[in-house]
């Protein structure tokens, strides 16, 4: 089964050069993609009334129309449904408060834009090796997993 | 002597004891107190001293005897005809005598005597004796003295001091005096402005006037700032110094008034332009941050597409195709580095100045090293005097140091090997660093414009960069209040000056 990509990114060429970049690369992913953040909650909003398959990884976008990406990070942490999954937050944005800010509202990673598509190559092979390989995990294994009201 | 004296008024025999312990008491306070007293049979014309009085004139009491003429010999020139008129005058209208008069002692001492005396009279209303005591009064007519020149000093500086002044009563805020520039400040005249009270002029209510009148008058305060209202109506700003003196014996306020008008405005001014160029330097630290992080938005889209339209279709392309991207390429690339310096610029001016002493010396062996690429390549040679130890920013002085050196080498002339010199002199409270080479040179109508932002001289084939680097160091001399600037002889060499302040 093909991982699930979510891109959250107002920017339709950016959208554009991470498929460039994973398809560049030979990855095989599924990827979905929202042009902003209320356009990203409604989306998984959806897949969940529906009980479609949520995305593995979102990759979000901190400079949005409408909802900033911080915004979307802490909503989407903060629904029962959502909170497991992981958000590595790719912004342009090289600010310490923005990063911080992030890590702090529960991001799994961030990284910054790449200026060329060379880079932009050498990172999404990275990306795809830390969050994307691993995804598929057993399900049996996952009930095993310690209720999180517990810990 | 003593003893003599006391047996002239003593009387011949002992035996009124009372009468000889009055005398006695009445002699010693006559000593004590520095008074004497006579006593003129007019119809006789005889005198009678007390001993004391012989002193008071200075007068051997044994040698001379007492009567008029004696009197008159020891009178002050000028005071002779007025003390004879004032006597007669007393004995004419029957009033009671009371005179100054000087009188110059055997040993050429002038005293100051107040004398005062009482006649009886017959009758007809002719006196017949005059009974009075002198007192030495030099003393009270000195300090008197004094006080009125000081006075009259004091009048003679008011009256024509160019600062504006008043006297002020300290209990109704009465003007008392007003001086000429105040009449001139104030617009009314002199006259007038002695009917008005402080509170016709100042702006406060009376009772806050009052109660800084009240701390001037008890030296709590001396310095006030008010507002005046003049004769027009204007309002005044102005700095008052009031404290209290005295003056004939009153205790007044003596105020002198400063019109700060024009300060408090230009004080004023200079805030409004502090906050604006605070605000408008904000703008532009804002605008740094946009134009380093928004303008790299797009520019990313044109440098990853271009680069892959050359990865993708490059096949496909023909050469000159393949050469249009390629210059796609190379803008986006200039206009990453021209966002990268602008940001590196407006950091200069941004990041708060740590001063830390900072040996230059050891600041080149960095920036020697960080360039040591540059240095092979070239076969530059770099020597230095010795350098002092500054307080300053010491990142700031490394980039200042290797932009410098850099610049020096990267401008050389072709085919002969980079020679620079770093040296540093003292001028004044000030360093002197100078950076000497042997390039290309400057021509000397450039020398001011090569330190504004982005300024270049030579095409970027010829010499790469986006001319950023002495707007820079521009910056940072700026930044720790030095100068920078060059003299060079184009075709031999550019010195690049630049000032540090010593360490105290």
């Amino acid at each position: 089964m093909k991982p699930i990509l979510l891109i959250v990114d107002d920017n339709l060429g950016d959208r554009e050069l991470v498929r460039q970049a994973l398809a560049e690369i030979g990855s095989a992913v599924g990827i979905l993609e929202a042009a902003d953040g209320d356009d990203a909650l409604e989306l998984l909003e959806t897949l969940k009334r529906e009980h479609k398959r949520l995305p593995d990884v979102i990759l979000l976008d901190l400079n949005l129309v409408r909802l900033s990406g911080h915004e979307v990070l802490s909503r989407i942490k903060a629904d029962e449904a959502f909170h497991s999954i992981p958000v590595v937050v790719y912004t342009s944005s090289q600010a310490g408060a923005d990063i911080s800010r992030s890590y702090h509202l529960g991001a799994a990673s961030v990284l910054t834009k790449p200026l060329t598509f060379g880079e932009a190559e050498i990172l999404f092979s990275n990306f795809v090796l830390f969050w994307l390989r691993p995804v598929t995990f057993d399900p049996a294994e996952k009930s095993q997993e310690p209720e999180r009201a517990e810990a | 002597m003593n003893r003599a004296t006391e047996s002239e008024l003593a009387p011949a025999t002992r035996a009124d004891e009372s009468l000889w312990l009055a005398t006695e008491r009445l002699n010693l306070a006559q000593r004590a107190a520095r008074f004497g007293i006579w006593d003129w049979y007019v119809t006789t014309n005889t005198i009678v001293w007390s001993p004391e009085m012989f002193h008071l004139f200075g007068l051997d009491s044994e040698s001379r005897t007492a009567s008029f003429e004696a009197w008159q010999s020891v009178l002050h020139p000028d005071d002779q005809v007025m003390a004879g008129q004032r006597i007669e005058a007393a004995l004419q209208e029957h009033t009671v005598l009371d005179n100054d008069y000087r009188i110059v002692t055997p040993d050429g001492e002038v005293r100051w005597i107040n004398s005062i005396g009482e006649a009886t009279y017959d009758e007809g209303g002719r006196p017949v004796r005059m009974i009075g005591i002198c007192s030495d009064i030099t003393q009270r007519k000195q300090a008197e003295e004094i006080l009125r020149t000081r006075e009259e000093q004091f009048r003679m500086m008011f009256e024509n001091h160019d600062a504006v002044m008043l006297l002020i009563n300290p209990l109704t805020g009465d003007i008392i005096d007003a001086n000429n520039a105040a009449a001139r400040f104030y617009g009314y005249d002199s006259t007038t402005l002695k009917t008005k009270n402080i509170s016709d002029i100042n702006a406060l209510n009376p009772e806050q006037i009052k109660a800084e009148r009240l701390s001037a008058l008890h030296e709590e305060r001396n310095t006030f700032i008010f507002q005046h209202r003049v004769a027009g109506g204007d309002i005044r700003m102005v700095e008052v110094n009031s404290s209290p003196i005295t003056l004939k014996g009153q205790t007044i306020l003596f105020s002198i008034i400063h019109d700060i008008t024009r300060r408090i405005r230009a004080e004023e001014h200079l805030q409004k332009t502090l906050v604006e160029l605070t605000h408008s330097n904000e703008e532009l630290r804002q605008f740094a941050y946009v134009a380093s992080h928004d303008l790299q938005e797009p520019l990313r889209m044109v440098a990853s597409y271009t680069e892959l339209l050359a990865r993708r279709y490059s096949s496909q392309l023909d050469d000159e195709a393949r050469k249009f991207i390629l210059y796609a390429v190379e803008g986006a690339t200039r206009m990453q580095q021209l966002i990268d310096d602008l940001l590196l610029f407006s950091r200069v001016g941004t990041r708060k100045l740590p001063q830390e002493s900072v040996s230059t010396e050891e600041l080149l062996a960095t920036a020697l090293h960080n360039l040591q690429a540059a240095i092979d390549e070239s076969g530059a040679e770099i020597t230095r005097d010795e350098l002092p130890t500054v307080r300053a920013d010491s990142s700031q002085m490394l980039q200042l140091f290797q932009n410098l050196v850099g610049n020096a080498i990267k401008f050389r002339r072709p085919g002969e090997p980079p020679r620079i010199h770093v040296s540093a002199c003292t001028l004044g409270q000030e360093w002197q660093f100078s950076i000497t080479d042997n390039g290309i040179g400057i021509d000397p109508q450039f020398s001011e414009r090569i330190f504004t932002i982005f300024q270049r001289l030579h095409a970027r084939e010829q010499y790469p960069g986006t001319g950023i680097g002495l707007a820079i160091c521009k910056r940072i001399v700026e930044r720790h209040g030095g100068r920078i600037w060059v003299e060079s002889v184009p075709g031999q060499g550019s010195t690049f000056h630049f000032t540090l302040g010593r360490l105290p």
